[in-house]
C-alpha cells in the first residue's frame, strides 16, 4: 500500500496500529522513511549518517517477527533517528566534530540495544552542535554538518546541541529520535521546532555507549510527535545498567491512567517568565497556553526560584568536566579542528578550572537540589516558557546578554547575592523561573517541552519540570495540553 | 592579489550598505582564549563570594 504524506507525521501509536492493521509492512514503512531522510535529512543539515541496509536488515527481522504475531510493543516496526553522540557498532560516530569525523565503535549505545530489542528500527545518525557544545559556542554552524536549519523556516536555528533531532522529526523524517541534554540541548531544539521534547531524571536512562560531556549533567531522552510518544519511548529505553556508573537503577513504567486527578496537581508559575521576560511576540502565545492549563482545573500558585548562582555553577561544571573528558582532543591540538572558534577557546580555558573551584561549584550544586526540595515540597510541577524567544537566524551569534534575542538558556540567570549567616536559605528573586533549564538540569530533574503556539510563524513551547522519577506527571500535564490542542500536530511545508 | 574588476567594484556600489551590514556579523573577541579564561575567572569569583553552610557536601556520591 502506499505511503501517504500523513504517515510522516503519524505518532508512534498511530503507525503501530497501522503496521499491525496491514496497512503497510514495516518494510515498507522503513524505506519510506529511509528515503524522505536521504532526501530531506541534508535540507536541514539533520543527516550525519544513513544506515539503509542496517535499517532494511531490521525491518525485515521485524517484519517475520509480525507476521508469526511475535508482538513487543507499540515501538515494534517503528523508525528512529539517533543523535549523533550515540555509539552504533560498526558505524561511524563523529560527536559532531571534526576530529571524530572518521570515529568507529565496536558496539552500541544501551539505548540503541534497548530500542533494537524493541523491535525499532534505526535510519539514521541525527546531526548535532560540535562535542555537544560544551565548550560554549557562538554560531550555530559549530557542527561537521553545518548549522541545524529550522524546518519551519530555514533562515532560522533548529537549536541544539540535538540540532538534527529536532529539525528530522518536525519535518517528519523519522517519528521520533534520541537526543542528549546537559543544560538544553533537548528543551531547545524541541521548542524551536515545534516537537515534544522529554529530558529524563539524571540517571534514568543509561549513558553508556552516549559520547560524555558532562559526567554528572548528561541525559539522554526522546524528542517526539507527541508526550504520549516520549512515554512510550521512556519506557524502552529506561532501566538500571551496570555499563553506566549512574545509572539511578530504576525502571520506567508509562502509566499517566494512575496519575493523580488534575484538579490536585499543584503547578507553580510566575507571571513575569510570561509577561516580561518571554519576547513580546511570544506572549500572546503564552497567554492562550496558559488559558488552556487553567482549564484543567489545577492549582496554580505563584514561585520563583531562590537567588543562587546557576549560571556560574552551570559554567564551572560543565567547563571543568567536558574539558577533562577532551583533554586528550586538548592535549594533542586536534582541538583546533573544531568549526567554532569560541568552543576551542572554551575547552581549552577549562582545563585551567581548579579544584577548589569545581568543588565550591558541586557544593553549590547541593544547595540548588535543596532548593528545589523546598519549593517541590508544596509545589508539584513548575511550568515556563522553555524558551523566552522563538528560534534565532542562523547569522545570529548566540552569546548576546540575556534579555536580547539570541540569548542561550544558561546565561539568564538572576543576580548573584551572597547570603548571610542568619538567612541560609536562599531568596526568592524577581527572576522568576528564568533560570528553570540550568537550575533543573544541575538538580538533575526531569522535564517535559511541549510546543503551545506560533509567534512569526514559529513554534513557542511550554517546560513542566517536576520531582525525580516523576515523569508521569509531567507527561500526564503535556498530554492533557495536547489534547485540548493541536500545536502538535501542527507541521511545517516541507 | 588581482585587482578588483569594473565588474565587482560595480557589484560593492550597487549594494546598499545596510545590506553589507546584515551580513557581516559582529566581531568576536580578538582574544578568544583570553575571554573564555576571564569568563571561568568570573565564575570563579562569583562562586568565592557565594558562601555556603560549612556542613554542605559537594554533590558527588562515591559508590565502593
Amino acid at each position: 500500500m502506499a505511503i501517504v504524506n500523513d504517515v510522516f507525521f503519524a505518532t508512534i501509536t498511530e503507525l503501530n496500529k497501522a503496521l499491525r492493521a496491514k496497512e503497510f509492512s514495516a518494510t515498507e514503512l522503513t524505506r519510506a522513511y529511509l528515503d524522505r531522510l536521504e532526501k530531506s535529512g541534508p535540507r536541514y543539515n539533520a543527516l550525519a549518517l544513513i544506515l539503509r541496509e542496517q535499517a532494511i536488515r531490521q525491518a525485515r527481522a521485524v517484519e517475520d517477527d509480525m507476521k508469526r504475531e511475535r508482538f513487543r510493543g507499540p515501538l515494534q516496526g517503528v523508525p528512529y533517528g539517533a543523535k549523533d553522540l550515540l555509539s552504533v557498532q560498526g558505524q561511524i560516530t563523529t560527536w559532531g566534530a571534526k576530529p571524530y569525523a572518521a570515529q568507529v565503535f565496536d558496539y552500541d549505545a544501551t539505548v540503541v540495544h534497548k530500542l533494537a530489542r524493541a523491535g525499532s528500527i534505526l535510519t539514521g545518525k541525527l546531526s548535532m552542535v560540535e562535542l555537544a557544545g560544551g565548550g560554549g559556542y557562538r554560531y550555530p554552524s559549530a557542527s561537521l554538518f553545518g548549522p541545524g536549519l529550522n524546518p519551519w523556516d530555514i533562515s532560522r536555528w533548529s537549536g541544539g546541541s540535538s540540532s538534527g533531532s529536532g529539525s528530522a522529526v518536525a519535518a517528519g523524517l523519522v517519528p521520533f529520535a534520541i537526543g542528549s541534554e546537559t543544560s538544553g540541548s533537548i528543551l531547545t531544539p524541541a521548542a524551536y521546532c515545534g516537537v515534544t521534547g522529554l529530558r529524563p531524571t539524571y540517571g534514568l536512562v543509561s549513558r553508556y555507549g552516549a559520547m560524555a560531556l558532562s559526567w554528572t549533567m548528561d541525559k539522554i531522552g526522546p524528542m517526539c510527535r507527541s508526550a504520549e510518544d516520549c512515554g512510550l519511548v521512556l519506557q524502552v529505553i529506561a532501566g538500571k545498567d551496570d555499563n553506566d556508573p549512574a545509572s539511578a537503577g530504576k525502571s520506567f513504567y508509562y502509566a499517566p491512567q494512575f496519575t493523580r486527578e488534575l484538579k490536585t496537581i499543584r503547578v507553580g508559575w510566575n507571571p513575569r517568565d510570561f509577561e516580561e521576560f518571554a519576547d513580546p511576540a511570544t506572549r500572546p502565545a503564552f497567554r492562550e497556553a496558559l488559558q488552556v492549563i487553567r482549564s484543567f482545573g489545577v492549582e496554580m500558585q505563584e514561585v520563583s526560584l531562590g537567588s543562587l548562582p546557576y549560571g556560574a555553577v552551570t559554567g564551572t561544571v560543565i567547563s571543568a568536566e567536558g574539558s577533562a573528558a577532551f583533554e586528550g582532543l586538548i592535549e594533542s591540538g586536534r582541538v583546533d579542528e573544531l568549526a567554532d572558534k569560541k568552543q576551542i577557546a572554551g575547552l581549552r580555558a577549562g582545563l585551567d578550572i581548579g579544584a577548589r573551584d569545581y568543588l565550591k561549584a558541586m557544593r553549590v550544586r547541593r544547595l540548588v537540589q535543596q532548593e528545589f526540595r523546598r519549593i517541590l515540597t508544596n509545589i508539584d510541577v513548575l511550568l515556563a516558557p522553555s524558551r523566552y524567544n522563538v528560534a534565532s537566524r542562523i547569522s545570529e551569534p548566540l552569546d548576546r546578554p540575556a534579555g536580547t534575542a539570541a540569548a542561550k538558556p544558561s546565561e539568564a540567570t538572576p543576580p548573584p547575592t551572597t547570603p548571610s549567616a542568619s538567612e541560609p536559605r536562599p531568596q526568592p528573586t524577581a527572576a522568576g523561573l528564568r533560570s528553570l533549564i540550568p537550575a533543573g538540569n544541575l538538580a538533575g530533574l526531569p522535564a517535559l517541552s511541549v510546543p503551545c503556539g506560533l509567534a512569526e510563524g514559529l513554534p513557542v513551547a511550554l517546560q513542566f519540570v517536576s520531582r525525580p522519577f516523576t515523569e508521569n506527571l509531567i507527561l500526564t500535564l503535556g498530554g492533557e495540553f495536547q489534547k485540548r490542542t493541536d500545536w502538535h500536530r501542527r507541521r511545517p511545508k516541507v | 592579489m588581482k585587482d578588483p574588476t569594473r565588474r565587482d567594484l560595480a557589484f560593492t556600489l550597487v549594494l546598499p550598505a545596510s545590506l553589507l551590514a546584515q551580513e557581516t556579523p559582529p566581531a568576536a573577541p580578538a582574544d578568544e582564549l583570553g575571554a573564555a579564561r576571564q569568563q571561568i575567572q568570573r565564575n570563579a569569583e562569583q562562586l568565592r563570594a557565594f558562601q555556603v553552610p560549612v556542613a554542605t557536601e559537594p554533590s558527588i556520591v562515591f559508590k565502593p
